[in-house]
C-alpha cells in the first residue's frame, strides 16, 4: 500500500442504489483510507448530514456522488455545496453510470470540490490512483 | 496708325493673296486708263506691306516693288478716303532726298488714291507718276477715285472667288471621303450621280451605276416598301427610308439607311438627292440585343419561382412574374401598385428598413438572405432571397429570385426537435441503462477478487444482487424498445 494514502475523516456515499453504496463500501473497505463510512440513498439527507458534520472545524471529508438519482440530482447537491459555501475540507468524486461527455463538463462546473468523474464501476485501482495525489 | 490696326490691315493684305502675283489684265487696263486719263508716263496699283511696297500692276514701268522707306505710297494711305498729291517732288521735305526722286526714274509728279478693302482697310494705292510738276484737273482726280473703286472691286471679287472654290473644295472633299454615299436619282430611282465613297461603302465604282437603277440592287423582300417611299417624294420634300439591304460589291447584303430629299426644283440637281450610310452592324446588334432581351424575358417570366423587379429608390414594384403573382395571391396590377413593404410582416419592417440602409451604403450587387414573407391571404412564408442589381427601362432597380423555404424550415424545425429528442433518450440510456450493467460489473468485481472481506454468506448476496441487476437490465431494455417504436410511430403521425 502507497505511504502517501491520505486518510479522510469521513467518507459520503450518495447513491438512489443501496447495491452500488454496498459495492463502493466494500471498495473502500478493502482500502481502508478512512474512519468512518456513511452511505445515503436520499441526497437530501446526505446533504443535511453534511452541513452539520462541516460544524466541527478542520474535518476532511470524501463525498462519492451518483449524479442521476429521483429527489436531488448530483449536480444539484453541488450546486447547493456551492451556494452554502461549503469548507474547501470536502471533496466530491463524481461516480456515475453517464458515458455523456456532456455530464463530465457539468461536473467540472464545480471545481472548488470536484476531486474527480469516474464512470461506473468504480474500481479499487482507479479510486487509489484518485485518492493518491491530492 | 496703331499697331491693333496695322495688324489688321496686313491680315486683310495677306488674305487676298495677291503679293508677288503675276501681272492680270484686268489691272493693268486700269493702270493704263489711270495714264490716258491723267496724261502720265506711269500709273500703279500698290500694294503696301510693313517692309515694302508691291505693284501687282505697273503701266510704264518696269520695276515690280520698292522698299517702303521709298514708298509715295505709304504716305498716300495715311489719308484712306483722299487722294494723295505731291506736285514737285525735288521741293518737297519729305521726298527731296528720295532715290526714286533724285535718280531714276526721277519722280516729280505723285497723286496715289487709296485702295480701301471691304474690310475698311487701305492696302494700296492707285498711283500716277510723271516726271515734270503737274497738277491734275477736278474731273481727273474724279475718274481716278472711279478707277481706284474698280480695283477694289476686282480686289472683292477676287476674294469672293477664293471663297467659293475653298467651299466648293471643302464639299467635294466631304463627298468624296465621307462614309456617306451621295447619289442622284431621278423619280424612276435611275442613277444620276453616284459619289466616290461608294467604293468604300458598296464596293462599287461611282461609274458602274450610271444608266442603272437602284432597285436592281435591292434586295428582293425590301424592294416594294423602298420603291413606295420614292412615289410618296412627289408630295414630301424629304424623307428617310426603312433601312433596306443592298448588293455589295462583294455579293453581301449591307443594311443601308437612307435620306432622300427632293431636289428637282434645284436646277443645279434637279433629281432626288440620296444620302445613305452602311448600318449592318447597328442592326445586327440591335437584333442580337433583342432577341437576348426576350430570352431573359421569357427566364424571368417562366420561371416557376416567384421572380420580381422593383425600384430601389421608391421600392416600388416594376414587374412580377406569373409563379410569383400565383405565389402571393396579388394580380399584377395590384403588384405594380405596391411597394415592396407590402408583402413584409409588421414585425419585419424594421429589419427591411435596415437591410435597405445597408445595401444603399454598401452598394453590394449580390445578396442572399432568409426573410419573413406575407401572402396576400395573410399567410406568412419563410423565403430565401437572392437579388441582383440592374438598370429596368432606365431605372436603378434590383431583381428578386424567391424560393419558398417555409416546408424546408418546418421540416428542419421537427428534425431538430426529434434530435432533441434522441439526445435526451441518449442521456437516459446513459444513466438509466447504463446503472444495472455497471453494478453488474461492480459486483463481479467484488467476487474477482477474493478479498478476506467477503465471506460465504456474503458471495451468495453478490450473486443475488447480480442476478436482480441483470432482470432489471432485461426489463429496461424491454421498455426502451418500446417506447423507441411508439416515438417514431408519433413522429410519422406528426408530419
Amino acid at each position: 500500500m502507497d505511504d502517501k494514502v491520505p486518510i479522510y475523516d469521513t467518507v459520503f456515499m450518495v447513491d438512489d442504489d443501496p447495491i452500488v453504496n454496498f459495492v463502493h463500501q466494500k471498495i473502500i473497505g478493502n482500502i481502508g483510507i478512512v474512519n468512518e463510512i456513511r452511505s445515503f440513498i436520499d441526497p437530501r439527507k446526505a446533504l443535511a448530514e453534511l452541513r452539520s458534520e462541516l460544524c466541527h472545524a478542520g474535518k476532511s471529508i470524501l463525498v462519492f456522488l451518483d449524479l442521476n438519482m429521483p429527489k436531488m440530482s448530483g449536480f444539484e447537491f453541488l450546486e447547493f455545496m456551492e451556494l452554502e459555501d461549503f469548507s474547501l475540507n470536502v471533496d466530491v468524486i463524481v461516480v456515475t453510470s453517464s458515458i455523456c461527455e456532456n455530464d463530465r463538463l457539468l461536473a467540472e462546473l464545480h471545481p472548488r470540490f470536484l476531486r474527480d468523474f469516474v464512470t461506473k464501476p468504480l474500481k479499487a485501482e482507479d479510486l487509489k490512483k484518485i485518492v493518491a495525489y491530492p | 496708325m496703331t499697331d491693333g490696326f496695322e495688324k489688321k490691315r496686313l491680315q486683310d493684305l495677306k488674305s487676298m493673296k495677291l503679293l508677288d502675283t503675276l501681272p492680270e489684265k484686268e489691272y493693268d487696263d486700269l493702270t493704263n486708263l489711270a495714264a490716258f486719263i491723267c496724261d502720265t508716263p506711269i500709273s500703279l496699283v500698290t500694294l503696301v506691306t510693313n517692309t515694302r511696297q508691291f505693284f501687282k500692276s505697273h503701266h510704264g514701268i518696269s520695276i515690280t516693288e520698292t522698299p517702303i522707306e521709298l514708298s509715295f505710297c505709304a504716305h498716300a494711305l495715311k489719308t484712306p478716303l483722299d487722294v494723295f498729291i505731291v506736285e514737285d517732288a525735288r521741293n518737297d521735305m519729305r521726298f527731296k532726298d528720295n532715290p526714286l526722286v533724285k535718280g531714276e526714274p526721277n519722280v516729280v509728279f505723285y497723286a496715289g488714291m487709296p485702295l480701301v478693302s471691304s474690310e475698311g482697310n487701305a492696302l494700296g494705292t492707285l498711283c500716277v507718276v510723271d516726271m515734270k510738276p503737274r497738277k491734275l484737273e477736278q474731273k481727273q482726280l474724279e475718274a481716278l477715285r472711279s478707277l481706284a473703286n474698280q480695283v477694289t472691286h476686282l480686289f472683292e471679287l477676287r476674294k469672293n472667288r477664293m471663297e467659293i472654290e475653298r467651299s466648293e473644295k471643302r464639299f467635294k472633299g466631304l463627298v468624296q471621303s465621307g462614309s456617306d454615299l451621295i447619289a442622284i436619282l431621278d423619280f424612276e430611282a435611275n442613277y444620276q450621280y453616284v459619289s466616290p465613297t461608294s467604293v468604300n461603302v458598296l464596293g462599287i465604282a461611282p461609274e458602274e451605276f450610271v444608266g442603272k437603277n437602284a432597285l436592281e440592287f435591292i434586295h428582293p423582300d425590301d424592294k416594294e416598301a423602298a420603291y413606295a417611299s420614292l412615289l410618296r417624294l412627289e408630295n414630301e420634300k424629304q424623307l428617310t427610308l426603312k433601312p433596306f439591304r443592298f448588293k455589295h460589291g462583294d455579293g453581301s447584303w449591307r443594311w443601308i439607311e437612307t435620306i432622300i430629299t427632293n431636289l428637282t426644283d434645284d436646277p443645279a440637281i434637279s433629281g432626288l438627292v440620296a444620302n445613305s450610310r452602311d448600318i449592318t452592324t447597328r442592326i445586327t446588334s440591335e437584333k442580337a440585343i433583342k432577341e437576348s432581351e426576350r430570352r431573359y424575358s421569357d427566364l424571368f417570366h417562366l420561371s416557376p419561382q416567384p421572380m420580381w423587379v422593383y425600384d430601389i429608390d421608391t421600392l416600388k414594384f416594376l414587374d412580377v412574374n406569373k409563379a410569383a403573382i400565383k405565389h402571393y395571391g396579388h394580380s399584377y396590377e395590384e403588384f405594380l401598385n405596391m411597394t415592396i413593404r407590402k408583402i413584409r410582416p409588421e414585425t419585419e419592417i424594421i429589419k427591411l428598413e435596415a437591410n435597405l440602409k445597408l445595401s444603399q451604403q454598401k452598394e453590394k450587387h449580390y445578396t442572399h438572405g432568409e426573410y419573413v414573407h406575407r401572402k396576400k391571404n395573410g399567410e406568412e412564408i419563410i423565403v430565401d432571397i437572392r437579388t441582383n442589381i440592374l438598370s429596368y427601362k432606365g431605372k436603378k432597380a434590383k431583381v428578386v429570385l424567391v424560393t419558398d423555404i417555409t416546408e424546408r424550415y418546418k421540416y428542419m424545425q421537427a428534425m431538430e426537435a426529434q434530435n432533441e429528442k434522441l439526445k435526451k433518450i441518449a442521456w437516459t440510456q446513459s444513466h438509466v441503462v447504463r446503472a444495472p450493467l455497471a453494478r453488474i460489473m461492480g459486483l463481479i468485481d467484488l467476487l474477482k477478487e477474493d478479498s478476506p472481506s467477503v465471506d460465504q454468506k456474503e458471495k451468495e448476496q453478490l450473486l443475488e444482487h447480480i442476478f436482480q441487476s441483470a432482470t432489471e437490465f432485461d426489463e429496461i431494455i424491454r421498455n426502451i424498445v418500446n417506447t423507441t417504436q411508439h416515438s417514431s410511430e408519433n413522429y410519422t403521425l406528426g408530419e
